[in-house]
């Protein structure tokens, strides 16, 4: 093998192999001109802040799927983790509101019974799934069930009212710079994400466990601390998720997760990230994430049937993988 | 070249007896003597019929869970399948008794088939995707689940569909025999066909030789892409059937029927110890499986437990299994 | 008659060509030896013909009829069975199950015979001679035994064309033995048999021709009777085997690791003593799975200890992990790259860095230090002539020498002073094997201590300073000096065997 061969054989494998981080940009902006070419209200000021909004909501949950996808996991509890989170968070700011009367001690209590569930939740999973190294999708499998229990439990299948205000006010309505508080916070989340992912020996450790576990044990990394970690990285940004989700709608709401445990693995796989783990990047919840929303956004603003809309995401999540696979296969045909 | 050679080491581990195969029968047993001790009225001939009919459903869809699990697949289109071939039955029959009112045999008849042919083609999508991208079956039948339920919500707009004629609703949906209901017999039927399918039949073996080792099954011949379309045609074709039932039963096609069983079917077959990472999985166990879990659903009403609590008792008995069945530990292995 | 012809035939992998223009035939009744190293081809080569992948170019003839590509399925129909080293059983079936698969015998109505398949099973494991039961698992069979399932399988249909792919690996004499007298007889039935090895005593006891293979590329076909073992050797490694093996200079120095009495869970390993002092190279020898192998991986913690003490530099490590010993300047460097060496789908350079993630000069409260990262990364990619030399390829597209590079790099980015070696030149081409010893000499050289474990003979004898032999489980010999010669090693590597068959 000569050295031009090799040469050519990586710019080859960096078009094929990295389709996600080529042509979903593309598709995404073709996406968009295509709506805007359609409905010229696509394209105001108004539905681009719109639609960043919304796809931030999907970018968090994708982004917390993704630690958990690069050590070959999931969540499946992801959806109803997030029901609950919003559930009892709502519960303690009431609770705590009428009795202190404070709203800022309120909004105190919200936050931190959000945060403690998610790294709850995290832990059970990572417990689980490292400790006993059990298959991560019927642990998490699992987990959905009693986390959806609990969410139904607690608040009696009912939504919770007379949340504060300042949950809305802080989270949803506050903007820094023009840019809404959602859109803020998922910044935030990703400029974070990316730090630990590349610059930090946590994310290389992640990577690596995922990309080869029992290389790992044998490079002497502590696989079952860091496969822990994962998760509960994964579901204390759930938890965030679920708080400005809960924000938007100023209520608890037992049915919150709904179908985001579908859509944050199908967001982050579209985006690149492997289901067989060690790779993934924070461009893959932002792209999987913008195709979906742009799509759904835009869909909506041509009128087109909320039923077609979802056959139609399905036609492309099923194509987006296929073709991804048909990348993945060829790189690794052996 | 040792690269790729699994250690006899690594085999033992995969073939411990399963504890959990032995255990739920002897758990299904406890709960029914406890039951039928704390609440008389568990053991009454309805309520056991009931029992046994409901379970019915879920073991006819989890068996065919199981087959595409023993490949090492997974199908999360069980439910929307079992909503399409509700809709599309209730449909096509309500328009065909409209046109030709004396019919209702033939109406009955050409409705079940559509809707099996139907369902029978979403598993065949489903395995030929598989088969042919190597995608990992979740994200494929997770896309088919989108597109399947849109289309049954599309058709429907999410209302529900009378108008089948009685033939259907009362006497095929609300009969019995010898006090047991017609899906009982369907289900025990199926799963015994498929019980001695695997035992018997080539077919059989070589689904646990593909989900077992690849390789060797490749190796050996075995045709590797028809064995896994024919698994997920089937899986759908199965939960196509429990469609036609549970809509002879409710007297209406809905949407939005079904949804719960893709939990639950992966839940019942991962009670029955069947391996996520394949290879291993009985259709019996996966029947005694689904009667387990429906027992509990039906001990817990009995007995005015909150229905809202039973989600949590299915999540942490699907801890407990996977604690029990060391077979399952499908997760990164380190040691 | 010919029963197989190839001509030409190339096949790539990823850019990587496996099998270059190769011609190959076979004539009924003959066999047909495969020689060459691990990684020249000759895997590639059999499995072109058992129909596993089709070739990229080339003409295959089948007993004269041209043949396009064959699936596996076909070319068992056409009469080719193959007993591959990665054996074609899956181990949840039972041995009857695995014997028969895809040819399963179905009475009336398609029912599975199993009446007849089980007497069938029977009689050809008896008749070869093997004792297997054909009730149990395969999985909780031993590598012998498994060994034997995958030859009966494979003879099981008569075949036309039989390949044997180094099926002595893991047989004991006696067994072996049996298998030859098999193998007279199919020859005097007019099969025509593939038989890939390398040890010398059987391609002279079987051989009539024998094709050496090198790099991908075919380097003659010789008949056995003309052809010594030296000239097999020089054609397959392509120069004189002292040439391939560098002279290495012992000055003993310190004990750095002594293990004495070591026990494994498993009793893979039972009692086995050993000190390795710095500036040696201490081979561990013995058939494949006598346990020199698990020794190895138990002192870096990676198989579970039942008793014994191991000692480095002088502290006890009463319950080592890859972590701690990794802290006491060991690494071991795992036979498996896939399974347990590489992370693949990742960087040359968060490979190199595997291990040294918690080395200060690499991470700061848990902050990588991208800069030193590269430089480290780039001046033992340098040092090992790592081609292509790019520290941000992925590892995936390397090849095995190459690959095999990347993971000797770990112990040359941490501080490493006691190197244990598993199969260090399994599946990699000569220059770069030559480069590995290379690497090994200057290690010893600059007084580091080495633990070498092979199944490639002459590496061990060329290489070790002081040679120990497992057998079955317990170290049986050590040889030194003169003493390490192919005959003293292998007379010690079924030693043991003769001993215990009276007390059995």
């Amino acid at each position: 093998m000569t050295d031009t061969n090799a040469s050519a054989q990586m710019i080859r494998t960096s078009f094929t192999g990295n389709l996600p981080n080529v042509l979903l940009p593309i598709a995404i902006v073709a996406l968009f001109l295509f709506f805007g070419a359609l409905e010229p209200n696509v394209r105001t000021w108004g539905n681009l802040s719109n639609l960043a909004i919304q796809a931030s909501y999907l970018t968090v949950f994708a982004l917390a799927q993704t630690f958990v996808v690069i050590v070959r996991g999931f969540d499946l509890s992801l959806g109803t983790t997030v029901s609950l989170i919003s559930v009892a968070a709502s519960m303690a700011m009431v609770w705590v509101g009428g009795a202190t009367g404070s709203d800022v001690v309120a909004l105190v209590a919200c936050i931190a019974t959000g945060i403690a569930i998610g790294l709850l939740v995290g832990l059970v999973n990572g417990f689980f799934v490292a400790r006993w190294q059990l298959n991560p999708f019927i642990v998490t499998l699992a987990t959905l069930n009693i986390c959806m229990g609990f969410a139904t439990t607690i608040s009696g299948g009912f939504q919770i009212f007379n949340v504060p205000s300042i949950l809305n006010d802080v989270f949803y309505r506050a903007s820094f710079l023009g840019i809404p508080a959602p859109v803020i916070a998922c910044i935030v989340l990703l400029v974070a994400a990316h730090l630990v992912l590349t610059r930090f020996r946590l994310g290389r450790a992640l990577f690596l466990i995922g990309s080869n576990p029992r290389a790992a044990v044998v490079a002497g990394i502590p696989v079952r601390k860091y496969t822990v970690l994962a998760y509960v990285l994964c579901s204390g940004i759930v938890a965030l998720g679920a708080l400005l989700l809960t924000a938007r709608t100023g209520s608890g709401e037992p049915n919150l997760g709904g179908n985001l445990m579908l859509e944050s693995i199908a967001a982050a796989v579209m985006g690149g990230a492997s289901l067989r783990g060690g790779k993934g990047n924070i461009a893959a919840p932002i792209f999987g994430a913008l195709v979906i929303t742009v799509l759904s956004n835009g869909m909506n603003l041509v009128r087109i049937d909320g039923y077609i809309q979802q056959i139609i995401l399905g036609l492309v999540i099923t194509a987006t993988v296929a073709l991804q696979a048909r990348a993945e296969n060829r790189r690794s045909a052996k | 070249m040792r690269e790729g050679v699994l250690q006899p080491a690594a085999y033992s581990r995969l073939l411990q007896v399963s504890i959990a195969t032995s255990i739920v029968p002897l758990l299904l047993l406890v709960l029914a003597v406890g039951l039928s001790i704390a609440e008389p009225r568990f053991f009454s001939e309805t309520n056991i019929a009931n029992i046994l009919r409901n379970a019915s459903y879920l073991a006819i869809i989890s068996s065919g869970q199981m087959l595409v699990m023993i490949l090492g697949g997974i199908d999360l289109s069980v439910g929307v399948v079992v909503a399409l071939s509700s809709v599309t039955t209730s449909i096509v029959m309500s328009r065909l008794s409209a046109l030709w009112p004396d019919h209702a045999t033939l109406t009955i008849l050409i409705s079940c088939v559509i809707a099996l042919g139907l369902s029978t083609s979403i598993g065949l999508i489903n395995g030929l995707l598989v088969a042919y991208t190597k995608a990992s079956a979740f994200m494929i039948t997770l896309g088919t689940l989108t597109v399947v339920g849109g289309i049954a919500f599309y058709i429907t707009s999410g209302i529900p569909i009378y108008g089948m004629p009685e033939g259907f609703t009362r006497e095929f949906g609300r009969a019995s025999l010898l006090g047991l209901s017609y899906p009982t017999y369907i289900a025990a039927a199926l799963i015994l066909a498929i019980a001695l399918a695997q035992r018997h039949l080539n077919i059989g073996r070589h689904l646990y030789a593909v989900g077992g080792h690849g390789p060797a099954a490749r190796a050996s011949g075995l045709p590797v892409k028809k064995l896994t379309i024919m698994a997920y045609t089937l899986c759908s074709a199965l939960a196509g059937l429990v469609g036609i039932l549970l809509t002879a039963r409710i007297g209406s096609g809905q949407a939005n029927l079904g949804s719960e069983f893709m939990l639950q079917s992966i839940g019942a077959a991962v009670l029955a110890g069947v391996s996520l990472r394949g290879g291993i999985g009985r259709a019996e166990m996966v029947a005694v499986s689904s009667i387990f879990l429906t027992v509990v659903a039906n001990g817990m009403n009995l007995l005015r437990i909150d229905s809202k609590l039973q989600t949590i008792v299915f999540g942490v008995l699907l801890l407990f299994a996977i604690l029990m069945d060391r077979r399952n530990r499908g997760g990164p292995s380190y040691d | 008659m010919q029963l197989l012809n190839l001509q030409g035939v190339t096949k790539r992998f990823q850019g990587v060509t496996a099998l270059n223009s190769v011609d190959f035939d076979l004539e009924s009744g003959e066999v047909h030896v495969l020689f060459g190293e691990n990684g020249a081809g000759k895997s590639t080569l059999i499995n072109l013909i058992a129909g596993t992948f089709p070739p990229d170019e080339g003409q295959c003839f089948l007993e004269e009829h041209e043949i396009g590509r064959l699936s596996p399925a076909q070319s068992r129909d056409a009469g080719i069975g193959v007993v591959f080293q990665e054996f074609s059983l899956v181990p949840q079936m039972t041995v009857i199950e695995n014997l028969f698969l895809g040819r399963e015998h179905k009475s009336s109505l398609g029912r599975l015979d199993h009446r007849r398949m089980k007497r069938e099973g029977q009689l050809a494991l008896s008749n070869f001679g093997f004792n297997v039961d054909i009730g149990k698992r395969v999985g909780d069979l031993s590598r012998a035994q498994q060994q034997m399932v995958e030859i009966t399988k494979a003879l099981l249909f008569q075949p036309k064309i039989l390949i044997l792919d180094e099926p002595t690996a893991s047989l004991t004499e006696a067994e072996a033995s049996n298998l030859f007298r098999l193998i007279g007889e199919l020859k005097a039935k007019g099969v025509g048999i593939i038989y890939v090895s390398h040890r010398m005593k059987e391609i002279r006891a079987l051989a009539d021709r024998v094709t050496v293979l090198r790099d991908g590329r075919l380097v003659a076909t010789v008949p056995a009777t003309t052809v010594s073992d030296d000239d097999l050797v020089t054609l397959m490694t392509g120069r004189q085997l002292d040439r391939l093996f560098p002279e290495i200079p012992c000055k003993r120095g310190d004990v750095r690791l002594s293990v004495s009495d070591l026990a494994l869970t498993g009793a893979a390993v039972k009692k086995a003593t050993l000190e390795v002092r710095a500036g040696e190279i201490v081979g561990l020898g013995g058939l494949i799975g006598s346990g020199q192998s698990e020794f190895v991986r138990a002192i870096f913690g990676l198989e579970p200890i039942s008793g014994g003490t191991i000692v480095v530099d002088g502290k006890q490590v009463t319950n080592p992990t890859p972590r701690t010993m990794l802290e006491r300047d060991i690494t071991y460097f795992p036979a498996d790259r896939v399974a347990e060496g590489l992370a693949l789908t990742r960087r040359v350079r968060e490979n190199v860095l595997f291990s040294a993630l918690w080395l200060q000069r690499f991470t700061r409260y848990g902050l990588l230090n991208l800069g030193e990262e590269k430089s480290a990364a780039r001046n033992v990619s340098e040092r090992l002539k790592l081609r292509p030399n790019n520290i941000e390829y992925v590892v995936e597209n390397l090849s095995g020498g190459n690959r095999q590079k990347v993971l000797l790099a770990r112990g040359l980015v941490r501080p490493t002073s006691i190197f244990l070696f598993d199969e260090p030149t399994v599946g990699i081409d000569v220059n770069a094997k030559f480069e590995i010893y290379e690497l090994m000499r200057e290690l010893v050289e600059e007084g580091c201590a080495v633990v070498l474990v092979s199944s490639d003979l002459q590496e061990l004898l060329h290489m070790s300073h002081r040679l120990l032999i497992f057998n079955k489980g317990r170290i049986t010999a050590e040889l030194t000096g003169d003493d390490i010669n192919e005959e003293k090693a292998l007379k010690c590597f079924f030693a043991e065997d003769v001993l215990e068959r009276p007390a059995a």
